[in-house]
């Protein structure tokens, strides 16, 4: 039932630059079950999207790029793979959909030839065959007169049009896993809607694994059954998505979630803000690395590091030194408010 | 009754599409017979999709663009008449803050310069007085003394719209346009920059039109909110109203489409089908008539008048009761 496909342990990937060695993702573990979609948030530079190309190890082996780590997907180490079997797992078993639909597509072929490569390259069918079940899969999500699409080239389609032919090509090779890079981002929100809804009913249907890569909370507490928040390269928080919103027990995630403007209740006066910016990736502060930007931090937080550790809840872990004394805290808070009526 | 600082009426943008030899064939709808009003020390907020024409109103109520038709009134002076010299000195109370802080900073301008500049234009003090006062904005927007001698590229995101925020600020104008000041943004700095956008209000008791298409925005920032779809304004009202009881089929829709922020509501949406109509070759009828899931044959055939529900909330709908 709850089969793993995928499963990241201790991932660290970092380049070669003209500034020295940048460790862009340091330590990542988490995994990924079958028919799960899993959300890995943060804001721009802490590393969603290096983590997600690094599973399908789409950086510069040869001069820039280093990974160290396991991940496994069915039992095998990617990292332990050649170039060679690594080509057949990208499109086939894993596929990738990417935020920018128009430069993620090729050009000058048409959106029916786009479909049908992998097909032809991974499953080894007849052009025909290809052909027809390249209409098959534009019709799959949903755009209307397939066998004309098929034919066009991309800058003929819509934005949300064009997302949907990218999930298409993603989706020819009926992957165990599906890696969504903001899908959404570039989009407004009615195509936003139509979108996500696609993917959801797609991942039911083929019980395929779904990693969504997003810096917008609204669509992760919609969407998805699980949450990693990620910091400067590293997981901060990990759990339920419920328990995240509802609860959030890592200083940063209860940040991110303060300082979106709700949709329902009383609107604050004053929206909740993260002091600071993101430190670039050669100023990674020493100890904890949120500490300079916490209102919490205590001279131990900026000299330890932390560990990611389980909060007693199942599947909950948290990078935090002083999570139990802030969950406290902040739930004596939450009863004084309900008390005066907040 | 609240001073109204701004009235537009039947504001219409239309571009022309030329074909061989430069003959016009179409035009771009654009804007299409939109009227608003801004009153003074209000939000009020533009939100719509992409294409419906919202940028293009604001940049057209400030006389950026020449707009094809209507007329805008500012403080009594018709905007779209006065002459450049009157316009120039207008100027100094309508300002634009834009959504990309990459592109509108001169990349080889010092940041310092680039706000005396302004200053300069208006022919507004000395070299040490334009020098200071462009030194206190600075600091009013949350950047430091030693940001002031630096180039826009040395700046992140959000402080590059603290400084497009500035160089509005420093003429003290009476009316901002913003334009999508937070949509490139991270949740974190976005909050930043909103909260110094309300702070500054408060302060100068400045007028915003916030144009965006992020409804959670809106709703955090706006008093009233404008919807527009296909260079039509299809629905305006404060802005719980408009939360609440949205009447327009389009503002639900839109409304429904936003992902709620509570994991334990997976709420039913209204998908909208298909795509937005070709703003040069707008539907007969009602804009919205193609994809709405109410439409009636008159939608299809006639425009809809202006029908107030109270006397803050105007729809644009046949089918309004």
């Amino acid at each position: 039932m709850s089969e793993k496909i995928l499963e990241i342990e201790n991932l660290s990937t970092s380049f070669q630059t003209e500034r020295g060695i940048m460790k862009a993702v340091d330590g990542v573990s988490f995994q990924v079950k079958k028919g799960e979609v899993l959300g890995l948030v943060g804001e721009s530079g802490c590393g969603k999207s290096v983590t997600s190309q690094s599973i399908l190890r789409l950086y510069d082996e040869k001069y820039t790029a280093r990974y160290e780590g396991k991940i496994l997907f069915d039992g095998r180490d990617l990292l332990a793979l050649s170039e060679k079997e690594m080509r057949k797992i990208r499109g086939h078993e894993i596929s990738m959909i990417f935020q920018d639909a128009l430069s993620s597509l090729n050009p000058v072929f048409t959106i029916g030839n786009q479909i049908m490569e992998p097909l032809l390259i991974h499953q080894k069918l007849s052009k025909e065959e290809a052909k027809k079940q390249a209409t098959e899969l534009l019709r799959l999500v949903g755009i209307p007169m397939p066998e004309k699409r098929a034919e066009q080239y991309p800058h003929e389609l819509s934005g949300g049009m064009r997302q949907r032919v990218m999930i298409a090509v993603a989706l020819a090779c009926r992957p165990k896993l599906l890696i969504a890079d903001e899908p959404t981002t570039a989009l407004d929100v009615t195509v936003q809607a139509q979108i996500m809804d696609l993917i959801l009913s797609l991942n039911k249907k083929f019980s395929m694994g779904v990693i969504l890569i997003t810096h917008d909370l609204s669509v992760v507490a919609e969407t998805c059954s699980r949450v990693a928040v990620m910091y400067l390269g590293q997981i901060v928080e990990e759990g339920n998505v419920c328990e995240i919103f509802d609860s959030p027990s890592h200083p940063y995630t209860r940040g991110l979630i303060q300082s979106i403007p709700r949709m329902t209740g009383e609107r604050a006066r004053r929206l909740y803000m993260i002091p600071g910016t993101v430190p670039l990736l050669n100023q990674i502060p020493s100890g904890c690395r949120f500490a300079p930007r916490c209102p919490y931090a205590l001279e131990r937080c900026r000299k330890q590091t932390q560990e990611l550790l389980e909060t007693g809840t199942k599947g909950h872990r948290v990078r935090c030194m002083r999570f139990t004394e802030l969950e406290a805290f902040h739930r004596e808070k939450q009863a004084d408010g309900e008390e005066c009526g907040i | 009754m609240r001073e109204e600082i701004l009235r537009a009426e039947h504001i219409k943008m239309y571009f022309p599409i030329r074909g061989a030899l430069g003959k016009i064939r179409n035009y771009v709808k654009a804007v299409d017979d939109v009227s608003l009003s801004l009153y003074k020390g209000e939000t009020y907020g533009l939100v719509g999709e992409t294409g419906c024409g919202k940028s293009t109103l604001g940049r057209t109520l400030i006389r950026l663009l020449k707009a094809t038709g209507g007329t805008v009134t500012y403080k009594g002076k018709n905007l779209f008449t006065i002459n450049e010299k009157e316009l120039r000195r207008l100027c100094r109370e309508l300002q634009m803050v834009f959504q990309d802080p990459y592109t509108s900073l001169n990349p080889r301008m010092r940041v310092g310069e680039a706000l005396t500049e302004v200053l300069k234009i208006q022919g507004i003090g000395d070299k040490d007085a334009r020098m200071a006062d462009a030194l206190s904005v600075f600091e009013k927007v949350g950047l430091l003394p030693e940001h002031f001698y630096r180039f826009p590229h040395e700046f992140s995101g959000g402080q590059r719209q603290r400084i497009g925020l500035a160089r509005a600020l420093i003429l003290n104008p009476e009316l901002i346009i913003c334009d999508e000041p937070v949509s490139a943004l991270d949740v974190s700095v976005q909050s930043q920059i909103i909260n110094l956008l309300l702070d500054m209000q408060e302060e100068r008791g400045l007028t915003y039109l916030f144009i965006s298409h992020d409804m959670s925005v809106i709703r955090y920032i706006a008093d009233r909110v404008g919807v527009m779809y296909l260079g039509h304004l299809v629905e305006e009202a404060p802005v719980d109203d408009l939360f609440l009881s949205p009447s327009h089929p389009y503002t639900q829709v839109l409304l429904s489409a936003v992902p709620s922020d509570d994991p334990h509501v997976r709420k039913e949406r209204v998908i909208l089908e298909g795509d937005l109509p070709s703003p040069a070759n707008p539907p007969a009828g009602c804009v919205f008539s193609t994809r709405c899931p109410y439409a009636k044959q008159i939608c299809r055939e006639k425009k809809p008048e202006c029908t107030d529900i109270n006397e803050t909330h105007r729809v644009y709908c046949h089918l309004t009761k």
